[in-house]
Formats: structure tokens, sequence, C-alpha cells
């Protein structure tokens, strides 16, 4: 089964875009999230998820809280913080513009 | 950018690091596990699931690095891992660590101590609000070109625009009536304005103003300590001066001293710099001349400004009256610069010079130091950097290293600095305006941050100069711990090593010009008998009506003290007051022209025992007692005075046109200091010049035939009989009189004397430190030396002609800066001649001598060395 590793720069993306659907997850719940939504065609490098949490949690983008799981094991559960939100959409439309230049690029 | 929540975040992040790290733990903890279950389905055992789970996720230790890198901590980290192991490497190697911090303490201590003091006096501004708006007026005539007495100060103030306020003072000494014996007191007399202009509140009670009466008085904070015993209720209490009595309607803080050291502005009166009280002046003086003028300017008028419409003004007054104004104008200065005029500044900055080269000095010590440890360090340098230390990572090892070397010499700095600020200060004070305000202010404190860091990142220089480029390969190859001196670092010690001989020549030839021309002082002739001699001051309110014989009594019943040579009165002591002066004009002889050149004529009242009691020598005849109010006036002049208004003739028994003869012709006496030459002087008898005196009172000058101080009691014993009203103070030999005279510059000398000696304990442990280092370096090759029949003397040397080449470079070194320096020192209030070989010759044999002695320990062990040992312990 081969799978592509997920561009470099956009696990930022992803991680917000998978939180900004409201729900509070913990880690794996997020990088469970991007490969299903993905059809396991992006795989999350699982460990590299949590630097990156760490640095969205030091820009004040996204919170964690404490709590437990089903099965009551302690997690910690993120949550998209209003700047966070605007810092979606700020990517995601860098994002557009920069995939719709390639696409134009690359189909010319 | 950061926001501020981000960096509240990061610090938060800071604090909480560890409990951090942990819950990071669990969450990878708890995703490996999940992963772990999810693939037990694919995976036969949980082993092996385990073991795929961990390989998906990666190394947890590497990323719990990374993640917590995202707060952005990393640096401090390693800054702390850096201190660590700078600690642990200094404490190892505690013998150089202590060598090194001791020597930047002294250095520090040195530059810290001196700069506190020019912080203090020169930099921090008066304490007075708006200070740059006040200035001092000096008045200016031909007599007095550089500055003196202001006349016509009610014309200035109402026809100027440049000014708020004007205020004109006069310094005086009263006399504080008390049970025990009256004391005399300095008092400033001021126009009403003087408080507004300077503008400090008063600690209690209130300043004078318009309205108030002459009788109120402002007291000083120490004089309310000292003499009314810090009482509170004190405030409208009444205080008897003179016989007349003050209410007090207000205390000044200790901080508030103007004019400042106010007696030394009074002729007459030299020692007390603190200001008693102040009192409205009553009347304005005749012409409202005041000898010290203060204003304050409108805001937005400059000082030059200022000064012009003054001058205007002064040129409007001379027209109107020729008479009394030709030549005369004014001269305005800052206040802070009248208070801390050149003369007080230059001395400072020279010495803040010295310690300048002496902080120098002890710098390139260290570095010499550094680079020693260096060398026998260098294979662990190779080692780190083979593992793969970064030279970046390895320069900043060093950084760290030499910060905490800087920062533990500036922390011991600062203790020996709080103390030798008050060593400074307790030989200086008397010295210096404002010395009351100096201390360890922030200016200090940056001062020293400033060195500090500056030394610490100079230090680090050294080695990573030396070092980095050089293969570790080739040094790890190397055989024996110590044998590698790269030619870079040798030059880079010899040099060091160069320029400490060099500062430290500097600074020891500074010292020995000013030693030479303290011996020159000593030397000189005073033109009196100063041993056995001792002095007493006398005051009391005077006016015309004071029984003038009361002095003349004294002076007789002195004399028939058993032990007593002969006593007699001055107005002013030789070497402690002087400036009583008038003009030739006034000094002009019967049947002739007034003298072309107008010079100042210095005036002195005695009565007739004062020659014989200083051992002036008097041609023709001195005073008797007979010389009165009654008899024909006579004068006595001095040999300087007879050689410029009689040259080639004799001057006895001439008239002047005043009615005064020429009675004889006393021996010159340096009067102001031992440094300058005598002034024209002219001698009457009290008797004969009562008005001229006034209540700064009159000396005693005993002369005994040995045991000076058990004269002291039965002379105050015939004062109190003879009049119970004089002040009795400042007793003192006449030798301690000459010793203050030199005071000023002592204490100079004995600051460059100490950075001079330290300068010298310095350059020869760094000659000292490169010398042996090297024999100890070279120890292999002597060996074989010798083994292979060289003389033992040959090589002793050898390591002796390489430290005294180095001497003899930073010596020629040194002579250029010293000889480029010496001028320098004529900033000093005494006539200092530069340099010469006199003073430099012995003190280059000195350098040369220590130098050799430090060369010649580490020569004997490198020679003495059995050569098979030697050979055997590499």
């Amino acid at each position: 089964m081969s799978r592509d590793e997920i561009p470099p720069g956009t696990l930022h993306l992803l991680i917000l875009k998978t939180l900004a659907g409201g729900a509070e997850m913990h880690g794996f719940e997020i990088a469970e999230a991007i490969e299903q939504r993905s059809d396991d065609v992006l795989t999350v490098e699982e460990g590299s998820l949590y630097p990156a949490l760490q640095r969205l949690l030091a820009k004040g983008w996204i919170e964690g809280e404490w709590s437990t799981t089903a099965s009551n094991r302690r997690a910690r559960y993120y949550r998209l913080t209003r700047a966070g939100r605007r810092r979606l959409e700020i990517e995601l439309s860098q994002f557009h513009r920069i995939t719709g230049a390639l696409v134009r690029v690359l189909q010319a | 950018m950061m926001r501020p929540g981000e960096i509240g975040r990061r610090l938060r992040a800071l604090w909480h690091r560890s409990r951090m790290t942990e819950d990071l733990d669990d969450e990878m903890r708890l995703h490996l596990s999940l992963r772990q279950e999810r693939l037990h389905e694919t995976f036969a055992s949980p082993h092996e699931a385990a073991a795929a789970a961990r390989r998906r996720f990666g190394d947890p230790l590497r990323l719990r690095e990374d993640a917590m890198d995202a707060w952005g901590w990393r640096w401090l980290e390693q800054a702390g891992q850096d201190v660590r192991f700078a600690l642990r490497t200094l404490t190892r190697n505690s013998g150089f660590a202590l060598t090194a911090v001791c020597t930047l303490a002294t250095g520090i201590a040195a530059s810290t101590a001196v700069f506190s003091v020019v912080s203090g006096v020169v930099l921090r501004p008066l304490p007075f609000p708006d200070p740059d708006r006040l200035v001092q007026i000096y008045g200016t005539s031909p007599l007095t070109p550089e500055g003196g007495p202001v006349p016509n100060v009610d014309e200035f103030r109402r026809r100027n625009q440049s000014f708020e306020a004007i205020a004109g003072y006069e310094v005086t000494a009263r006399y504080l009536h008390r049970a025990e014996a009256p004391e005399r007191v300095m008092a400033v007399g001021a126009e009403r304005e003087f408080f507004s202009i300077l503008g400090t509140p008063p600690l209690s009670g209130r300043t004078f103003g318009p309205d108030d009466p002459p009788t109120v008085a402002v007291v000083g904070e120490a004089f309310w300590k000292s003499r009314l015993g810090s009482d509170p209720s004190v405030i409208g209490t009444s205080l008897t001066l003179d016989d007349q009595p003050f209410t007090i309607i207000g205390v000044m803080p200790a901080s508030f001293q103007f004019p400042y050291r106010a007696a030394s502005l009074l002729t007459g009166v030299a020692e007390q710099g603190r200001t008693d009280l102040w009192t409205p002046l009553d009347a304005p003086p005749p012409h409202s001349q005041f000898a010290g003028v203060i204003g304050r300017l409108r805001p937005d008028v400059r000082v030059g400004a200022a000064q012009s419409e003054l001058a205007v003004i002064a040129r409007q007054l001379e027209m109107q009256d020729p008479e009394a104004n030709r030549g005369r104008s004014v001269r305005i200065a800052p206040l802070s610069r009248a208070v801390v005029s050149p003369a007080v500044r230059r001395p400072l900055f020279l010495l803040l010079g010295a310690v300048g080269l002496l902080l120098a000095l002890a710098c390139s010590n260290v570095a010499n130091l550094l680079l020693v440890r260096l060398t026998l360090r260098s294979r662990e340098v190779a080692v780190r950097r083979a593992l793969g230390a970064g030279r970046l990572r390895l320069a900043r090892q060093f950084l760290t290293e030499s910060l905490l070397l800087s920062a533990a010499g500036g922390l011991a700095g600062l203790g020996l600095a709080w103390w030798a600020t008050k060593w400074v200060m307790r030989i200086a004070g008397n010295q210096i305006p404002r010395a009351h305000e100096v201390g360890l202010d922030w200016r200090v404190f940056l001062f020293l941050l400033a060195i500090c860091t500056l030394i610490g990142v100079g230090l680090s220089l050294a080695p990573a100069l030396t070092f980095g480029r050089r293969d570790p390969r080739s040094i790890l190859q190397e055989s024996g711990g110590h044998s590698t001196i790269g030619s870079r670092s040798r030059r880079l010690r010899d040099g060091l090593v160069v320029a400490e001989v060099a500062l430290a020549f500097i600074l020891a030839v500074g010292a020995a010009v000013l030693i030479r021309e303290l011996v020159r002082l000593r030397a000189t002739e005073p033109g009196m008998v100063t041993a056995n001699v001792v002095t007493f001051h006398l005051g009391q309110r005077m006016s015309t009506a004071t029984d003038v014989n009361q002095f003349y009594e004294i002076a007789d019943r002195v004399e028939q003290l058993p032990g007593v040579r002969a006593a007699g009165f001055t107005q002013l002591l030789p070497l402690q007051n002087w400036g009583w002066n008038t003009n030739s004009n006034n000094f002009q002889l019967r049947g002739r022209p007034p003298a072309r050149t107008v010079f100042p004529i210095e005036l002195r009242f005695v009565t007739p025992g004062y020659f014989r009691a200083l051992g002036i020598p008097v041609r023709g005849r001195a005073f008797t007692r007979q010389d009165d109010r009654h008899t024909r006036p006579v004068i006595l002049i001095n040999e300087t005075l007879a050689r410029s208004a009689f040259p080639g003739e004799d001057p006895l028994g001439k008239e002047t046109t005043g009615g005064s003869t020429i009675v004889g012709i006393v021996g010159d006496v340096r009067q102001s200091n031992l440094d300058r030459p005598s002034l024209p002087e002219l001698y009457t008898p009290i008797a004969q010049n009562w008005s001229q005196l006034s209540e700064l009172g009159l000396t005693l000058v005993v002369s005994t035939q040995d045991r000076t101080e058990q004269i002291i009691g039965p002379v105050r014993a015939v004062v109190r009989e003879v009049s119970p009203n004089q002040a009795i103070f400042r007793i003192k030999t006449m030798d301690a009189v000459v010793a203050e005279s030199l005071s000023d510059f002592t204490v100079y000398l004995s600051i460059i004397a100490v950075a001079a000696g330290l300068a010298l304990v310095l350059a020869s442990t760094g000659t000292y430190s490169v010398i042996s280092h090297m024999a100890t370096a070279r120890t292999r090759e002597f060996a074989i030396r010798v083994a292979l029949g060289a003389d033992r003397a040959r090589v002793i040397r050898l390591i002796i002609g390489q430290g005294a080449r180095l001497t003899a470079i930073g010596l020629a070194v040194g002579m250029f800066g010293a000889f480029a320096g010496g001028r320098l020192l004529q900033g000093l209030p005494v006539s200092v001649r530069p340099p010469d070989v006199v003073t430099a010759a012995p003190m280059a044999a000195l350098i040369a001598a220590v130098a050799i002695v430090a060369c010649l320990v580490p020569a004997r062990r490198a020679a003495v060395k059995d050569p098979i040992g030697a050979l055997r312990s590499e």
C-alpha cells in the first residue's frame, strides 16, 4: 500500500481544517481524521503531529484541554480558537491561490 | 512579530516546562497505545504491533525536542548548559579562575571608583530644578579678567530681558554665642530671590522671600543636627548671632549646598566647606556689588544671548559713569561649569585615564592567562570539535566563560569599588565640590555593566582568534598535552606582554613625575620657619569700635608663657589664605608718577611678634607696639615688591602718597602655595589699619622651643582671660598647614601611585606567566639540549633573553606613550614638568628588574630539571 506524505508546510492547514468542524479531538483522532478524509492517500507522519500541535498552541490558534476518552483514558482535546479560525481562512485562501496557480502552470 | 498574548504563553511555557514535557509524553504514549490497538488485527503478536506502531510514530525523543522547540526556549537551555559547563571548568581550575577574577576585580574596582566620583561631580546634573537655566555671573575688570565681584547688580537686574531673576550673595563668618564659648559659623547673606532661583524645597519650614525681614534665618541640615539637636520644633525659635537675634524659619536638606564650598570663596577662611545658615541681606551693599551672583534664565534664552545682553548693559553703564565702570563687564557661565570648573574636571578625567590604563592592563593579563589555559586545553577543544561541536558553539562556550569571569570580577570589583570610593572621597573630599553627592548611582552601575560586557566579549576574542582555524586532527596527533603553542597564539601573547609592560611603564612614569614634583615642592624654601610653630584662629564680630589692644595683649602675654619664643597675629596665614589685595595704583610714592602697569599687591595686617614667630627676616626695622593710631603710619614691603617698585634703589625711608613710611623690607614668603612664587606684599600693623579687618578673624602664630602641643592649653587660657568673646578654632601646627597646602597634589599623587603600583604587580605577573609557560612548553627541547651537552647557563640565558626582549620592546613603546601623555599632567592644579630621563630611567630599570626576576624563576626551573626525567615524563 503506497501512501503519500503530506506536502511540507501543509500540516498546519490540515490540523486547523480538521478542527474547523467544531469538534474537540485528541492527537490520535486528528491523525485518523486526516487519513480517512483523504481516503488514506495522505498519511500523517504521526509523531510530527505533536511538534506541529505545540507550534499551533504557542501561536494561540488552538487550545488544548485535558479530559478522558470514551475508554476512560487521559487525553488532551484540541479546539480551534477564534484566532485559529481567522488564520485558517487566511491560509486557505493562500493555499487556493497557490494551488490554482500551480494547476494552471501544470495544465498549460 | 509576536503579540503580547503569545509572549505570555511562551513565558508560561518556560515556567511550566517540565509539566508540559510530561503532558507531551503522556499524549504521545496514548497515541502509541491507540495505534497499537488499531494494528492489533494486522499483526500476530502484540509485540509486533507495538514495534509497527513505533515505526509509524517516529523517534519520540527527537519529536519531544522538536515539540518543545516550538516554544522558543532552546537558546536559553543551551545557555544554561554553557554556563554549567563553564562553571565546571572554572571550578576545576580554581587557581586560574581566582587569579583572573582578582585581577579583573582590581582593574574594575579602580575604574568604577574613579568613575563614581566623575559621575557624582561632573556628570550628574546639579540638584536643582531645571539646572540648565541656572548661571553664575562674574564681574570682569582689567585686574580680574577671569572674574571677580559683580558691581551694579541692581542695574543689570532692572535692564535685562534674559533673566527670570538675579540674586547676589555674600559669604561671611558669624559668631554664635553659646554657653560654653563663642563659635564661628559660615553664613551666606543672600538677596531674597536666592531660594526661588535655586528652587530647592526646604526640609522643613520655609525659605525666605521678598516680604521677609532681614532677621530671619534658614539653617542647614548639618547645623540643625549638630547645633540644634535635630529639634523639629526649632522653626520659629530664635538664634543669636553676633548679639543679634534671628528667627529660624526653615531647614535646608544636607544635599543643598549652595554656594558650593562656600568658605573657600572667602578670603581668610579655607576649612569649612559647609554653609551653616542663610539670611536675607538687609540692604544692598554700596554700588550693589556682590561677591557672587546667580541667575535663572527665562526658558529658551541661551547663555550666549544672555551674555551679549549683559555685555551691552555693561557698556551702557560704562558710558554713564566712565570713572567707576571703566573696563568693567560681566561674564556668564552655566552654573554647572561654575561649580565644577575645568580645574576640578581636568584632574578627575586624568585620574579616569590612569585607572583606565590599569583596567586595560588587568584585561590583557587575564587574556594572557586565558591563552595559556587554552593551549593546555587544546586537546579538549580538539576532541569536542572532532565530536561535532561547531565553531560557533565553541566560540559561544568561550564567550560564556569569559563573561562569567568578567561578571565575577565585576561583582567583586563593585564591592572593592564601594570601599575605594570611600577612600578616594576621604582623601579628596575637601578638594572636590559636590563631594557629598558622590556615591554608587545608576550611572556607575551602567558603567560597570558596560565595562563587564566589553571585557567579557573582548576576552573571548583571544581564544576565538587563535583557535577555530586549526585542524583538530593535527592537534590530536601531537604528543604531550601542552607542546602546542600556535605561532598565532604566541604572537598574540607576546604582544600582550609588550602592551602590559608599556602600560605599566606609562603609569610608573606618571607617578614618578608627580613624586619628583612633590619632592621639589617639599624642598621649596617657604621663606619662614615652620618647625615648632602652632597656629590658632581667633574670631569675633568686629567693628571699628573693637578694641585692638586685646590682640597686642594676647600676643604679649603668650610670649611670656614658658617655652614660647615668639607670638604674633596675622590676618592671613601663609599657605592657608591669600587673595586680600589692593592694586599698585593705591601704592604710589610721593613725588613720583604712577607706575605704568597696574599689578595687585597683597595686604597683610600683623602684630609686631609675627615676623619673629615665623622666622621671617626683616631688613630695616619691624613693627613695634608703638606703631599705633597715634603715631606716624609705617609699612613694610616684601622683597618682591621692593624689586618691582624700586629697581636699583633702596626703598627704606620712602614715603607713599598716603603718608606711610617704608621702615623695613620683609623676606619673601610663599603665601598662596609652595608652587607659586611670592606676590608683591605690603604689611601694616593692625593697630594702624583696624578698619581693614573683618569678622573673619586673625590667626595667632606661636613659636615654641619644643613640645608644641603642650602650649595649646595655656594659650587658650590666655585668650579666654583677655577676651572671652573670641571664638578659638582650627588649632594647627604650621607643619600641618604646609602639608595641607600640598593636599591637592598629594591626593592625585597617591591615587596615581596606587594605580602605578598595581600596574607594576600586574605587568610582572603577566610577564612571569608568559615566560614560565614558554619555559614549561619547551621543557622537552631544553632537556634534549642539556642531554646533548648544552650548558645550563645557556638555557637560562635563552629564557631570560626572551623575557628581556619583550620587556625592552614594551619599554620602548611605553616611552612613546609616557612622553606623549606627559603633557596631560599639566591639567593638575600644580605645575608639573613633563617626564624626562631622570624620571623615566629609574622606572624603566625597576620594570626591567622586576621582569628579569619574573623570568628567573621559570628559567631556573627549566634548567635545573633532570633531562632524563623531563624526557620520560613527556
